[in-house]
Order: structure tokens, then C-alpha cells, then sequence
């Protein structure tokens, strides 16, 4: 473990805070996205998940979940979706999501790229929200729209994997998180 | 945040607590409400309500849903042809299926825009993460522009990084945003009566139109 000096270590934030911070940032690149004109409105990229990703390798599974409740509570507190289907498509697509990119992380370990990581979250978050809004919104005969939405998804996974890659190659901040996280979270470092 | 875009008179007289619980309310009303015309007034004065309440509604959005939620349902025929068109038949009890079903979706998440304020205060930890993490959110927002188009990853991780060594002086500090502390935290006399009439009407409402 990195040594810190206790001028460092008094400024340390708390893992409450070091949470909150990765869930205002996902809750910024939300609002990013937001802006950004789509041809079709259910189309998303995703870029709140980047600082899910970015953090994904040294986070503890529990954490993850919690940075990503937050995240889809912030975003429903925000937008108002709170008690809609929204938000229960972006918790239960969340929650998958988070899900298979754990397991792909401890199954593939370094040898699996950001890349892959996020694409596989994408692929599990669109196939779990096609699901439900077939399931409770659309009605059976729309599983014709399944193939492009997900082709759609898989491409955004890609997208948001690659900023994450060079997000986390540019980055003097991650590292400060990662090294503060591991002084907070001791078993972290194994 | 929507805060900023909120009615003044809703946000001086209507705690976030009171918007929640009339939200709680009103969707068993909503819910159970099964005729078409009631259904549209209903849309219509939530939508206004969510305006009022400083939501952008996105009405592209929204027409889109109901016009694909309304078409994925005419695919599956029932009740008086209407018109057809080669092997399609547009019927009623299709069209009017799709429409109500399509509204009470949307009507639901302009139910949600207004009931769910940004300055509600959830209890417990997650509450106080949550409270933390606003505080976060509106300090990246209020430094945005420190972000340079051309380099917004190296602009970006610098404004992260000040940020961050802000929280870790405000270790103990409750972390309030600005928005929040200028909504009301109880509700007026006349914010609760206002309050009640939209939340009893749904149920008068219901009642009257029941079969």
C-alpha cells in the first residue's frame, strides 16, 4: 500500500464521501447526456456508468452496488422518476448490469479490457429493460424492436468502455480515489 | 436543477414530504381509474402540474411512447373494425386499449415529475449519502465551466480533483445544497388545502365513474 503522509491522510474524505462524489459524477455525465439530441428517445448511451467502470477494479462488490443505488436514485430524485416504470427500468437494468460486469471482471481479470467489461454490462442492462418494457409496456408483438435496440446498446457499450479506458489512462484523480479507498477499505488491497 | 424552474408559490408553500405523500395518494385512484375520458384529463392536468412543478416534459418523448405503445397494440385486433388497410384492420377496442394503457404509462411518470422533488429528504444512511452526494452534484455544476470543450478529460479530472479535496475538509459538515435550503420544510395552510382538493379529486373521480 502506498505510504501517506498524515497531512494526506487528515484530508482523506470519508467513504461516504468518496461514494457520494463517483455518484455526483455519474449523475453529471447524466445530465451531459442529457443534452445530447437522439434520433429515437429510448436511445441511450450510458455515460453515467463511467465512474462505475473506472472503479469497478478496486471497489468491493458491495460498494459498487451502493454507488450504483445511489446513482439510480440521484437520477430519479432529479428527473422526478422516482415512483414511475422509469425507475424501475433503470434500477433493475442497473442492478444486471452491475451484476455481469462483476462477473466478467472475476472471470476475466486483467486480461478483460474496460471494453469488454462495459459492453457486457450494456448487453445485460438492454436485455433486462427490452424485457420488462415487452413484458409490461408494449406487449408481445414488440419483440420485433429487440435486435436493433440491442445492436444499439452493445455499440454504446462499446463507446462508454473506450471513454472509460481513457478516462482512467488520463486520470490524476483515480488514482487519489483508488489509494484514499484502499487506506478506508484495508481488505480492498488484497 | 429542476429547483430553479419550480412554481416560487409551490416551493415557499409546499414542503417535498407533502408533494411524496399526495403522489402515495393519488395513484391508487389513478391506477384503478379504467375510463378513457377521465384517463386524458388526468394526463393533461399532471402534465400541467409537473410544468408547474419546474420539469421540462419532453413532449417528443412522450408522443413517441404513446404513438408506439398505441401501434404495438393495433397489431392484435378486438371489438368494431374501424378501417382497413390490405391485411390490417384498425379496430376500436384495440385502438382504445393501446391509447388508455399508453396515457396511464405516461400519466404515471407525470404523477412521478411532480410528486418527487429534488430537495427530499430520504431517511437513514442512504438518505445522508444521498444529501452528500446533491452536495457533489451541485458543486460540479456550479464549477461547469471550468470544463474546456477541447480537453475535457484533463479538464474534467481537475475539477474532480478539487472537489475532492474540498470533501476531505467537510468530514463532519452536513452537507446541504443551496436548492434545498430555500424550499419550504413544512407546508402552508393553503399549500395543504390545494393539495388535498388534486388528491380528492382523482377519488371523486374514480367514484363517480365507476360502473
Amino acid at each position: 500500500m502506498d505510504t501517506v503522509s498524515p497531512v494526506q491522510s487528515s484530508h482523506t474524505p470519508s467513504l461516504a464521501n468518496i461514494l457520494a462524489i463517483l455518484a455526483a459524477t455519474a449523475m453529471f455525465f447524466s445530465t451531459l447526456e442529457y443534452l445530447v439530441p437522439k434520433p429515437v428517445p429510448f436511445l441511450r448511451i450510458g455515460l453515467a456508468n463511467i465512474p462505475i467502470l473506472v472503479t469497478l477494479r478496486f471497489l468491493r462488490p458491495r460498494h459498487v452496488v451502493a454507488l450504483a443505488l445511489l446513482k439510480v436514485a440521484g437520477q430519479g430524485l432529479i428527473n422526478g422518476t422516482l415512483a414511475s416504470y422509469v425507475f424501475l427500468f433503470s434500477l433493475f437494468g442497473t442492478l444486471a448490469s452491475i451484476a455481469v460486469m462483476l462477473a466478467a471482471m472475476r472471470l476475466g481479470g486483467e486480461r478483460i479490457s474496460l471494453v469488454g467489461i462495459s459492453t457486457a454490462g450494456a448487453l445485460a442492462s438492454n436485455v433486462v429493460q427490452v424485457t420488462l418494457s415487452v413484458l409490461f409496456i408494449f406487449g408481445p408483438q414488440s419483440w420485433v424492436i429487440a435486435p436493433p435496440f440491442l445492436l444499439v446498446g452493445t455499440v454504446a457499450g462499446v463507446l462508454v468502455g473506450l471513454l472509460s479506458e481513457r478516462f482512467v489512462r488520463v486520470s490524476l484523480w483515480l488514482p487519489r480515489v483508488q489509494r484514499d479507498y484502499r487506506e478506508l477499505v484495508p481488505e480492498a488491497s488484497r | 436543477m429542476s429547483l430553479r424552474r419550480q412554481h416560487p408559490w409551490m416551493l415557499g408553500n409546499i414542503s417535498a414530504r407533502l408533494l411524496l405523500w399526495a403522489g402515495i395518494l393519488v395513484l391508487p385512484a389513478y391506477l384503478v381509474q379504467s375510463n378513457l375520458l377521465v384517463r386524458i384529463v388526468q394526463v393533461v392536468l399532471f402534465a400541467y402540474l409537473a410544468t408547474l412543478a419546474g420539469k421540462r416534459l419532453q413532449w417528443f418523448y412522450f408522443t413517441t411512447i404513446i404513438i408506439t405503445i398505441t401501434l404495438f397494440h393495433l397489431l392484435v385486433p378486438s371489438g368494431v373494425v374501424l378501417a382497413s388497410v390490405g391485411g390490417f384492420r384498425l379496430t376500436l377496442g384495440a385502438l382504445r386499449t393501446g391509447l388508455f394503457k399508453a396515457l396511464t404509462i405516461v400519466g404515471m411518470v407525470f404523477i412521478s415529475l411532480v410528486a418527487v422533488r429534488a430537495d427530499l429528504r430520504l431517511p437513514g444512511r442512504f438518505g445522508m449519502l444521498l444529501g452528500r452526494m446533491f452536495w457533489s452534484f451541485e458543486q460540479i455544476m456550479e464549477n461547469r465551466g471550468e470544463l474546456e470543450a477541447r480537453r475535457p478529460f484533463l479538464s474534467g479530472d481537475r475539477l474532480l480533483l478539487s472537489l475532492y479535496d474540498r470533501l476531505g475538509t467537510m468530514e463532519e459538515r452536513h452537507a446541504e445544497t443551496q436548492g434545498r435550503k430555500a424550499t419550504a420544510a413544512t407546508s402552508s395552510l393553503s399549500g395543504i388545502v390545494i393539495v388535498l382538493i388534486i388528491v380528492v379529486a382523482q377519488w371523486v373521480m374514480l367514484v363517480v365513474t365507476l360502473p
